[in-house]
């Protein structure tokens, strides 16, 4: 994406009174961004700053445009943009509060970025179009010009894993997880969560069903226990905890969710929580 | 006998009767038991049976108290006093990197301390601190502790990063072992006399915020350039270099590899393409690559004046390659951390490690993949209180769609009509 960067710095003003703050650096700038930008694609950020930073903000677009292909693009934009430089500092006394403020420099770093509008191709009639190229002609460039710049890190793929991997990209992944045990027990009831899980991010088919598996287990897990027990220190959260109470004849091994740990002068006390396994609730 | 405590066994015997030069005394106790601090084993050995035998030798077995040996699911060991009554203390310091100083706070002045620790989840502290003499607000520049107790992670009027380091003890008879959780920033101070002070752990307190980073970006059409056959401009490339996994697609078609100049992110080709044929480069973006270039980008994007530490990373999950973009706008770190872990899926822990945190990725553990023993189990005499169900309504599912879409390649195909 093409952008552009701007640095604006606080200023400081002479004869600031420390009881009241100092005045932040603020204002509004226009920017051309120097071509058709899609306008849809334009945004603004902080980056970087120093001491207090700051914040930007879209303010308008300009030069605005509907293509041919319906695209609305733009040439330039204005934000707003402020620079803060105050650090409050209270001090507490018995009689009072006092506060003043230091005077800290600062700056902020906000890049705009945008996707160039590219012309969609002119229209030709069918009898003007030269053959295209096949993929195949591109290979006669030598490998001494294929200059790899950077050492590979990654080993390379092999022809099988190429294709298991292009698949999955191309032709993405569906699969329907169905608890067999709970639906036998609801004579054959398929009950679906309210949406389905969609994420690109899926590798492969066996990741789409423990991502299955797991989600319907936490619709099903959901009974929770607190234990109080000693202060044991190898304990952490995902320790694997066998549990006996014998009020409810329950001798399981739980996991752990998450370890509490309170000390007073009234009393302490070490607790954890887990959930239940699905068949023990 | 290889531990240094005074040990003193008593035997009854069933009748007095002089121990003569090598007479087996023995005494079996009824359980292995661990020794206790003050165990009350003693031993009355008559003085004549000094006068009559002075070389009198004793054995005994003696097993080292370890810390909460009924624990162990190896051993087959009753709980013992010391373990029902252990206890632990707690210490809070303050840390100041850049002055190279570390205040033990006060014990006698904190109070009402907490600390939740999960998966998840940051690590969350709070407690009480007096502060009748202002010593911990004052405006005096000459004290230890000025400025310090702000909220943030950083002190402007001392130019140094400031946490609270909580450090527990646990004890077990005469055993103990540490839990430190360094690193809490200072999330919200309140009240006068009695400050109550709020921590999150440094971690989370980078990756909870919001942040506007570039995009992730694995795969991108090429711009041709203008009036140069075969030489086509990347601008948004994230890995912006040509390595074993990376893909050229000419009209969506894998091609041979271009030449490349990273420096102005031109790549050429002496292939004959023609206009409107979309060229596209792929470098798959591993997850690991993204979450640690990701964890760098939080810590470099905080203000300059503030020294800059990468927090150690553990991510035990398999790696996998992204193809799609991960915009970074307006959107808190984790949340894209998160995001990723989904696909596996996996979890994330902050633990602590010696005087650090660290962030563990790892996948979850579904109920079918539970160990058949646990890690240690929890003799029901020695749990504390009543221990407490709790349930959440959440509709219960059978049923569920995990899908992937696809990818929607839009390719350029001559066809002749004829009219």
């Amino acid at each position: 994406m093409p952008f552009k960067e701007i640095e604006y710095s606080s200023e400081f003003r002479e004869g600031y009174n420390p009881a009241s703050p100092v005045p932040d650096t603020s204002g509004n700038k226009g920017v051309s961004l120097d071509q058709k930008a899609i306008k849809s694609s334009v945004k603004i950020a902080v980056t970087g700053s120093t001491g207090k930073g700051g914040t930007v903000g879209l303010a308008s677009y300009m030069d605005e445009e509907t293509e041919e292909d319906s695209t609305v693009t733009c040439q330039a934009i204005t934000f707003n943009y402020k620079v803060q430089c105050n650090d409050q500092v209270s001090v507490r006394s018995m009689f009072s509060d006092l506060t003043y403020y230091i005077y800290v420099p600062s700056s902020i770093m906000a890049r705009i970025e945008w996707k160039t509008y590219i012309e969609p191709p002119p229209v030709t009639n069918n009898e003007q179009i030269v053959s295209i190229p096949p993929v195949g002609k591109i290979e006669e460039v030598s490998n001494e010009e294929i200059i790899a710049n950077e050492i590979p890190e990654e080993p390379p793929l092999t022809r099988e894993e190429w294709i298991d991997i292009m698949t999955v990209r191309r032709e993405g992944l569906n699969w329907k997880c169905v608890d067999i045990d709970d639906k036998k027990k609801r004579g054959y009831t398929e009950v679906r969560g309210n949406e389905n899980i969609i994420n690109p991010m899926i590798p492969d088919d066996a990741s789409a069903k423990r991502i299955g598996e797991h989600e319907i287990l936490k619709t099903a897990r959901n009974i929770q226990g607190e234990f109080g027990c000693p202060p044991y220190f190898y304990m952490e959260p995902g320790s694997f905890v066998g549990v006996e109470v014998s009020q409810w004849f329950f001798d399981e091994i739980v996991r752990v969710e998450s370890i509490s740990i309170k000390n007073s002068s009234k009393g302490q006390s070490f607790s954890f929580t887990a959930k239940l396994k699905k068949e023990t609730v | 006998m290889n531990y240094n405590n005074n040990v003193r066994i008593s035997s009854n015997f069933t009748f007095v009767r002089i121990a003569e030069r090598n007479t087996p005394i023995t005494s079996n106790f009824t359980s292995v038991r661990i020794v206790e601090e003050n165990t009350p084993i003693t031993s009355r050995y008559g003085y004549p049976l000094y006068f009559f035998c002075p070389n009198t030798k004793i054995k005994s077995k003696y097993i080292k108290a370890d810390y909460f040996n009924s624990f162990d699911p190896n051993y087959a060991l009753d709980p013992s006093l010391v373990e029902r009554d252990s206890k632990f203390t707690a210490r809070i310091y303050l840390q100041a990197p850049e002055l190279g100083v570390e205040y033990l706070l006060d014990e006698i002045e904190c109070d009402d301390l907490e600390v939740l620790w999960g998966l998840n989840q940051p690590i969350i502290a709070g407690f009480t601190l007096q502060n009748y003499n202002r010593r911990y607000t004052t405006n005096d520049k000459t004290n230890d502790y000025y400025g310090l107790f702000e909220e943030g992670p950083y002190c402007y009027a001392r130019s140094t990063r400031k946490f609270i380091k909580i450090e527990l003890c646990s004890f077990c008879g005469n055993q103990f072992l540490f839990l430190r959780f360094p690193r809490l920033v200072i999330k919200e101070v309140s009240g006068v006399y009695t400050l109550h002070i709020s921590c999150v752990d440094e971690i989370s307190e980078l990756l909870f915020r919001q942040m506007d980073l570039d995009t992730y970006t694995p795969e991108e059409t090429l711009i041709p350039i203008e009036g140069s056959s075969g030489r086509f401009q990347s601008l948004s490339l994230t890995r912006n270099e040509y390595n074993f996994n990376t893909e050229f697609l000419v009209n969506y078609q894998r091609a041979t590899p271009f030449a490349h100049d990273p420096s102005t992110r031109i790549w050429t080709t002496r292939a004959d393409i023609e206009d409107g044929i979309p060229v596209v480069v792929c470098n798959p973006l591993s997850a690991k690559w993204i979450i640690k270039d990701l964890c760098q980008n939080v810590v470099n994007a905080q203000p300059s004046i503030i020294t800059k530490e990468h927090f150690p990373l553990e991510i035990n999950f398999l790696d996998f390659n992204i193809y799609n973009n991960i915009p970074i706008q307006n959107i808190e770190p984790i949340r894209v951390i998160e995001d990723i872990l989904r696909a596996r899926p996996g979890e994330w822990l902050i633990k602590p490690v010696g005087d650090r945190l660290s962030l563990v990725l790892r996948e979850v553990v579904l109920d079918s993949e539970y160990p058949s023993a646990p890690e240690f189990s929890i003799p029901p005499t020695l749990m504390r209180g009543d221990a407490s169900l709790s349930r959440t309504n959440i509709k219960r599912v059978n049923t569920i769609n995990v899908i992937r879409p696809s990818v929607l390649q839009t390719a350029k195909k001559r066809i002749t009509v004829e009219v």
